[in-house]
């Protein structure tokens, strides 16, 4: 928050992320803490007080604007009868247009030939540039020529932008010159001509708009095969400046029909063809390293300010795509689709369905966030709480097997304080301490949000941290490629070996941030050279670091995980580490991670990334047990009904257990993990409860390992309160949890009566901070919800 | 905070028999007829163009006027709402543009017959363009806007109706008011009574 050293008056400009501050701010949406703050900084900053005070009106116009008027108006009544006549008569279109329409119509197609001819005497100058220079070019000039070709490129795109910034102005001055008469001392002769639009020519404008856009992308895009030098690009790109201006015409005359129509369209051809450059780029690059000092270099393009590196081609299509999306053509059209998460099961008929499988993917990522939202004093979201992330994230001291053992397997049962007839089990699955030696090599692709909201202090030494740790993770077989990204993404470090890794960290410290956060590009050039870097062998995962909200490019989670499922299939895995817990999209994170062996962490506070954070992330680059599935086979003349607390986002159908091909979560050597579940004993019943089953891929040996233990009957299972610690502990965390979550369950929990359970975990386990921060928790959501 | 699956929407249906019919300015496309259209917009916009003009005559005429230019060409309108505020308003201000200053004292005048003041009659433009400007923005951040304005939810709650996530609703509300002070700032207004 550097309010000192920022210019002042009014119209200082403010940062994209201040502004985002403010308007939640205004709206109502920012916490306490972050109001007061913003208060304090409104005072100090009078431009951010005017941004305030208009956002304020705006709001205030906008809530007139979407309501009824309060006194109605109607035409009066001989008018409103004629008018309703001619409206409800088919429409007088045998007259044919006026004849100031059909001038105008002409005018307009005069306009659109010109500028189609424009861009086709562009394209045709263009080419026959291209194609004369590949005649006389030498072999050996061909390397340079790529390298220039790189920057040339981007200036051609640059230029691209600049022809819809200069749309955009059109338009901005379309909109503005009719005010100008508005008002009374203007000259008469500014006023708007076309007064209504004509819409029958907008298609074909809007064709031939098409047609010269990718007139003008296609040179750049075909070049690369041609090998050109740069000299000539400026000249191209000059020969486009001038096209440039006929096409707005063409574009700002469909833009005076009242913006009726949809430039959707033809923009989506020109993004389409960006991934498609950047592959070309991409490889030019590689060609360059390949023939360049024939030594190993450890990295390829480090120095953003250098402005020619691979990951600049995606710079084109990312910057056209925003401009777009500003001019309010949305280009990612976002249909409102639900997010399709499963709602909290309910119980299920053991005789029905004696199967209960689910992918055993722990984490504690929910407990950290709603731990911070009520030290914040908010109740967490309720789709953010997720009751196997509550109760996973303690360390309940189960037994740890020995190597040649492979898994352990713990169960305990209390009765259920909330429910008749129902026991709590839980089941508590652990994996040798010592997992793989280091054999297998890393092969990462780290992803570290640049936005200018990485630059708060805290959050940029937990960053630093992090990567430090991950760092000092590596060994000497070990690959990482670093990917800083904001806007757009840009390659900082290309396969470096895990002992040179530390220079990694210098770079990231002097890459400048930006505004805006744009993880769809970022995930596919991630992607990409993840692909590049992979090795069979090896672990390969992308690991992207984050502190907020992608609100660039597509955003929508079900999109992006679709990209981080097309990655899991060819064999790499996709974690996230949000950093500082109070702004990070967990809906987003958890989406991504959700599937296969993706890892999800939150690092609040440099300390936490030394703590948690380290171990968490040591574990899941090497894990000990791969595709760990469980099921449970419960007894149906034993068992009434059951109901698994949470993994309500990983179960899995029955078949899926022996199907290795179903991906499932690792675990971590050493790793506890923990199901819990509410079960209906039968007392007239016969036989034990159940059976379980755990079935993963042992890293050390890649082998299969299937284990199975009985799961007995406790005809007297203890109260809750005088349960084991560990159940109680269990027991608690996930109550807690699904009070949280509410739904049908949590208005049956009554807080008050788990007192007693909380007093004496907070006695047993007064050394472990965890425990003491859910008691915490517990009577902070008493207190909120005055329970 | 109370998270009751799905049945949270119809929670808030009290609300709807006002918008049910395509609201001031923003809501759905218009399904229906021309006719419809008219009978739901009719108030808006003689707000509008009176806001523009200042004389509640010389506005009915260029409503019925507007309207007679859209009938012609209904077919070929994607957007009749956005079409409509827009031709209007261009026929206000060549209106205006026309007739200048003989009319001012009439315009005077006939403001003062009405009770009209002048800060009333700004509003009255005010609102009329952003009601434009919502029913030429996409889709998308219309519903969003309601949602937001007309609704009154929190991020949280349009997240959950949207399936956008809560970052995303803050930062495309965040950018459409952007545009929508940009553009309001182009139309020459500021502030709420314009």
């Amino acid at each position: 928050m550097n309010t000192n050293d920022t210019p002042s008056g009014e119209n200082a400009p403010i940062t994209p992320e201040l502004e985002a501050r403010v308007v939640a701010w205004v709206e109502g949406e920012a916490s306490e803490a972050e109001a007061s703050l913003l208060a304090q900084v409104a005072a100090e900053r009078p431009e951010v007080a005017a941004l305030k005070r208009r956002l304020e009106e705006a709001r205030l116009l906008i809530s007139r604007a979407v309501r009824p008027d309060g006194t109605p108006l109607r035409l009066s009544e001989g008018r409103r009868e004629e008018l309703m006549r001619a409206l409800s008569a088919p429409a007088p279109r045998a007259e044919g247009p006026s004849l100031a329409a059909i001038r105008q119509k002409q005018r307009r197609e005069r306009q659109v030939l010109l500028a189609a001819a424009a861009c086709l005497t562009c394209g045709v100058f263009l080419t026959f540039l291209f194609r004369s220079e590949n005649l006389s070019l030498k072999d050996g000039a061909k390397m340079e020529a790529r390298a220039e070709l790189l920057e040339a490129r981007q200036s051609v795109s640059q230029e691209k932008e600049q022809v819809i910034t200069y749309k955009r102005e059109r338009l901005s001055e379309e909109a503005a010159s009719p005010v100008a008469v508005s008002l009374p001392a203007m000259p008469a002769d500014e006023a708007p001509e076309a007064e209504a639009p004509a819409p029958g020519s907008v298609a074909k404008s809007a064709r031939i708009l098409n047609t010269a856009r990718s007139l003008a992308a296609a040179p750049a895009f075909d070049s690369g095969s041609l090998g050109v030098t740069a000299r000539d690009l400026p000249a191209a790109a000059v020969s486009l400046s001038v096209a440039a201006p006929k096409v707005v015409s063409a574009e700002s005359s469909i833009a005076s029909f009242g913006e009726v129509s949809n430039p959707i369209p033809h923009t989506f051809g020109a993004y389409r063809s960006a991934p498609a450059a950047a592959d070309a780029i991409g490889g030019a690059v590689l060609d360059k390293k390949a023939s360049g000092t024939g030594g190993p270099a450890p990295f390829s393009a480090i120095v953003p300010e250098g402005g020619t590196y691979a990951a600049n081609p995606t710079l084109a299509g990312t910057r056209l795509r925003s401009d777009l999306k500003d001019a309010g053509s949305s280009v990612n059209v976002v249909t409102a689709q639900f997010l399709q998460e499963a709602p909290p099961a309910a119980e299920s008929n053991a005789s029905k369905d004696p199967f209960s499988t689910f992918s055993l993917h722990v984490g504690d990522v929910s407990f950290k966030l709603a731990r911070e939202a009520l030290a914040r004093g908010e109740l967490p979201a309720p789709s953010a709480v997720r009751p196997e992330e509550f109760y996973n994230a303690f360390d309940y001291g189960d037994p740890t097997p020995a190597m040649a053992e492979k898994v352990s397997c713990r169960t305990e049962q209390a009765a259920d304080p909330f429910a008749q007839q129902r026991n709590l089990l839980r089941i508590a699955m652990r994996v040798p301490a010592t997992g793989r030696d280091g054999a297998q090599p890393l092969r990462l692709t780290v992803l570290v949000d640049t936005s200018g909201s990485m630059e708060r202090e805290d959050r940029r030494v937990a960053s630093r941290r992090a990567m430090e740790v991950l760092v000092s993770l590596l060994r000497s077989s070990d690959r990482i490629t670093l990917i800083g990204f904001a806007r757009t993404p840009r390659l900082l470090a290309d396969q470096v070996p895990g002992d040179k890794a530390g220079a990694v960290l210098d770079t990231l410290a002097r890459t400048p941030s930006e505004g805006g956060t744009n993880l769809e590009e970022a995930i596919r050039l991630a992607g990409e050279l993840a692909g590049r870097q992979f090795l069979a062998s090896a672990q390969n995962r992308v690991v992207l670091l984050t502190d907020g909200v992608t609100n660039l490019g597509d955003a929508v989670p079900a999109h992006l995980s679709l990209m981080v499922e097309a990655l899991r299939q060819k064999g790499i895995a996709f974690d996230a580490c949000g950093i500082g817990g109070d702004g990070i999209d967990d809906q987003v994170l958890e989406a991504l991670t959700r599937k296969g062996s993706g890892r999800y962490y939150v690092v609040n506070s440099p300390e936490d990334a030394d703590s948690g954070f380290a171990a968490q992330l040591a574990g899941a680059l090497r894990p000990a047990a791969e595709n760990v599935k469980v099921q449970v086979r419960f007894n149906p003349s034993r068992v009434g009904s059951y109901r698994l607390v949470g993994f309500d986002q990983h179960r899995l159908a029955t078949e899926d257990f022996r199907d290795d091909a179903v991906a499932a979560a690792a675990l971590a050597a050493g790793e506890n993990a923990v199901a819990l579940y509410e079960v209906e004993p039968l007392p007239q019943g016969e036989g034990e409860l159940g059976e379980v089953f755990v079935r993963f891929r042992d890293a050390t040996t890649g082998a299969v390992v299937e284990r199975s233990w009985t799961l007995p009957y406790e005809p007297a299972a203890p109260a809750l309160d005088r349960a084991a610690p560990s159940m109680q502990l269990a027991g608690a965390a996930a109550l807690l949890a699904e009070k949280l979550q509410g739904g049908p369950r949590s208005e049956s929990i009554r807080l008050g009566e788990l007192a007693p359970v909380l007093a004496s975990l907070r006695n047993h386990y007064s050394h472990a901070p965890r425990v003491q921060d859910l008691a915490a928790m517990y009577e902070q959501v008493r207190r909120i919800r005055r329970e | 905070m109370e998270p009751l699956m799905s049945d949270k929407p119809q929670g808030r249906a009290p609300a709807a028999p006002e918008v049910a019919f395509p609201s001031p300015g923003g809501g759905e496309q218009v399904q229906g007829s021309i006719a419809d259209l008219f009978l739901a917009e009719e108030s808006a916009l003689l707000h509008f163009a009176i806001g523009i003009v200042g004389q509640r005559a010389v506005a009915e005429e260029l409503v019925q006027e507007a309207f007679l230019r859209l009938h012609k060409v209904w077919d070929q309108v994607e957007n009749p709402r956005g079409w409509l505020y827009r031709s209007l308003r261009n026929l206000a201000l060549n209106h205006l543009r026309d007739r200048p200053r003989e009319d001012e004292l009439d315009t005077e005048r006939a403001s003062a017959d009405q009770e009209l003041p002048r800060e009333e009659l700004g509003r009255s433009e005010a609102v009329g363009t952003v009601r434009m400007l919502l029913a030429e923005m996409p889709e998308e951040d219309r519903t969003l806007i309601q949602l937001k304005y007309q609704e009154e939810l929190k991020y949280q709650e349009i997240s959950r109706r949207t399936g956008l996530s809560v970052g995303n609703v803050g930062f495309r509300l965040h950018h459409a008011l952007r545009q929508l002070l940009d553009d309001l700032r182009k139309a020459g207004i500021e502030g709420s009574q314009g």
